[in-house]
């Protein structure tokens, strides 16, 4: 399995089908004298940007500073819990535990409005 | 589903896809100006757009992905954002021009000023999205917009000479202001292969759950829905070319341009025209801030769906919900709805390679559609009607914006 | 025994040298196989260095410009994993134990 092709940059789902997020990044575990493992999978917080551009990491630092849920970090999923990979991964973690911005958004803003 | 259904989500894609401001205008200035000489960018930008159209429901019937997703997991964060950047500035721009559109029809049947009409006009497109599903907007959309057969009723009372038809068909070079000709020409390409109605349409296939069983009627949809739309942009062509082409008349205002229906049809007609420009205005301005809130959320992994609650995809509800309301504060200041229009046309054809060459990569990529794959047909043509906009836009862009 | 963490999406597309300093090739994926609960890195797949190289892929990934003959093939190895050092996710570089890797 080619993991930049076949993970990275594939959809994170949980173990109910509710999206999670892509997967931004993935550990590796270096060990002396063996073969790398994979540790885990990273979803979230800055990646994305600063695998765009580390500047465009520091601006969206920046914009995103005092608000928003009180983590920015990225959330880690240890590769233990991915249950299957195929048209997405799917991970046995509850999303509802883990999705930081989208209850934030929610909370926040649209469950403000009436009818949500 | 029945195949009627399924055909909705056709016909919808292309009433506000396809037949809305854009190509309204357009092909009413194309046929102003130049007769029936242009009818063969309508042919071309409908021959492409069908294909593309059938490509993004392949694309999501077999490998279950949209294309925006399909985009970053192939390409990667970059290739995706740069995707994402040039959509998100056209489809401001086109939703912009569309509550235009929209505003213009009820200052057309009300006589107050579109200016008021801009922000009323968003709180219905936001609402019908807040509170829709969407079989009932595809549904409802698609039934309304059947208003606007009445341009080809208008074309059939005029009685166009088929020969000269004919010859519009064949493309030809322009005998008087060919920098215009070409402008028009572009504009008519980019209002035809819109894509955000493409993607829109491959979201509407996940929205509508379908499989590779779905691969024979995806390919009768796409050509039934985009030939409807394409039939109806000729038939505005068409009435211009007999209504306004032999007094001199180019319209510069959407007033002037309700006379097309007015003038066959009478006091009727006018009414028609508002209510065909309003709904495929409006279903334009659905799609565009759909297919804008899918860019995001399927890019960046979000939940998304608009059969799902807000609260329950919040994130891909924020999008449309700035958007909207961005844009519709932005029409109170009194923009020309026409010429925002005709730029955010000819800016679309410019970046369609853009938009293209990754998708045909998917398309030819068996780890996403597996042995649905395109044959050299579809290839070609994409790449080939691709090139020839963004070139013909590449050139007639600048000039026009420095002479006209 | 040490433990390190890299990231993955940090040696994807970055360029590794040999033990002299010299640009021989660019990581273009990291292959694992199953090792009963665990995924291990087994090989390191390399690609051709450049830009020129990169472009020509891409053509050539589009069938008709395949035919027309635009765009080549793009060149890649699977090595070992042994072979290189990824502790420095910014500088991977081959071990001066690995066979003399001239591209």
């Amino acid at each position: 399995m080619d993991i930049g092709r076949e993970i990275l940059d594939q959809q994170l789902v949980d173990r109910t089908g509710v999206n999670i997020g892509k997967i931004d990044g993935v550990v590796l575990e270096l060990r002396d004298g063996l073969p790398p493992r994979v540790a885990a999978v990273l979803t979230g917080g800055h990646l994305l940007a600063r695998r765009l551009h580390p500047r465009i990491e520091a601006w969206t630092r920046r914009l995103t500073r005092g608000w928003g849920p009180r983590s920015h970090d990225p959330l880690r999923i240890p590769w233990s819990k991915v249950t299957k990979i195929g048209v997405d991964v799917r991970v046995d973690v509850d999303a509802h535990d883990v999705l930081s911005w989208e209850h934030w958004v929610r909370d926040r803003i649209i469950g403000r409005i009436p009818g949500a | 589903m029945s195949k009627l259904v399924q055909i909705a989500l056709g016909v919808f894609t292309s009433i506000g896809g396809f037949l809305e401001v854009g190509a309204i205008a357009t092909t009413a200035q194309a046929g102003a100006a130049y007769g029936f000489q242009l009818i063969w960018a309508v042919l071309l930008g409908t021959i492409c757009v069908t294909f593309l159209v059938e490509m993004s429901g392949r694309l999501a019937a077999v490998s279950r992905h949209t294309i925006k997703d399909a985009l970053r997991e192939r390409f990667g964060p970059r290739i995706y954002m740069i995707t994402l950047v040039s959509d998100v500035i056209i489809n401001l721009m086109v939703l912009a021009a569309e509550i235009g559109g929209m505003s213009l029809a009820l200052q057309l049947v009300t006589g107050i000023s579109f200016r008021w009409w801009a922000i009323p006009v968003g709180l219905l497109t936001w609402l019908v999205l807040w509170k829709g599903s969407f079989g009932l907007i595809e549904k409802g959309v698609s039934l309304l917009g059947m208003v606007a057969l009445v341009f080809l009723v208008a074309a059939f009372r005029l009685k166009p000479s088929l020969a000269e038809i004919g010859q519009g068909v064949l493309p030809s070079l322009p005998t008087d202001r060919p920098l215009h000709y070409w402008f028009i020409a572009v504009g008519i390409l980019g209002a035809a292969i819109s894509p955000y109605l493409f993607y829109f349409y491959s979201s509407g296939a996940i929205e509508d759950d379908w499989d590779e069983s779905h691969i024979g009627v995806n390919r009768a949809v796409a050509v039934i829905g985009m030939g409807f739309g394409g039939l109806l942009a000729t038939s505005v062509l068409i009435v211009a070319a007999m209504l306004f082409h032999p007094l001199g008349i180019e319209p510069d205002r959407f007033e002037q341009v309700a006379l097309l229906l007015s003038e066959p049809l009478g006091r009727l007609g006018f009414y028609l025209f508002a209510a065909t420009l309003f709904i495929c205005c409006l279903g334009a301005a659905l799609e565009l801030a759909l297919a804008t809130s899918y860019s995001f959320a399927q890019g960046l992994g979000w939940n998304w769906g608009e059969n799902v609650r807000p609260r329950n995809a919040s994130r891909f509800t924020l999008v449309y919900t700035v958007m909207i309301a961005a844009v519709s504060i932005m029409m109170v200041s009194g923009i020309n709805p026409l010429e925002l229009t005709l730029l955010s046309m000819a800016l679309t054809a410019l970046v369609l390679p853009l938009v293209t060459f990754p998708f045909l990569i998917l398309m030819n990529d068996p780890d996403y559609v597996g042995d649905q794959g395109n044959g050299w047909i579809s290839n070609t043509a994409v790449i080939a009607i691709s090139v020839l906009g963004s070139l013909l836009a590449l050139v007639a862009i600048p000039l026009q914006l420095m002479g006209g | 025994m040490s433990a390190v963490e890299v990231h993955l999406e940090e040696l994807l597309g970055r360029v590794v040298r040999n033990a002299a300093g010299r640009p021989i090739a660019v990581i273009q994926d990291l292959r694992a196989h199953p090792q009963g609960e665990e995924y291990l890195i087994r090989e390191i797949v390399l690609g051709e260095l450049g830009f020129r190289a990169r472009l020509l892929r891409m053509l050539q990934q589009l069938p008709t410009l395949r035919a027309l003959g635009l765009g080549r093939q793009y060149r890649t190895r699977a090595i070992p994993w042994s072979w290189i050092d990824l502790s420095d996710p910014h500088y991977p570089r081959f071990h001066s134990s690995a066979p003399a890797e001239e591209s």
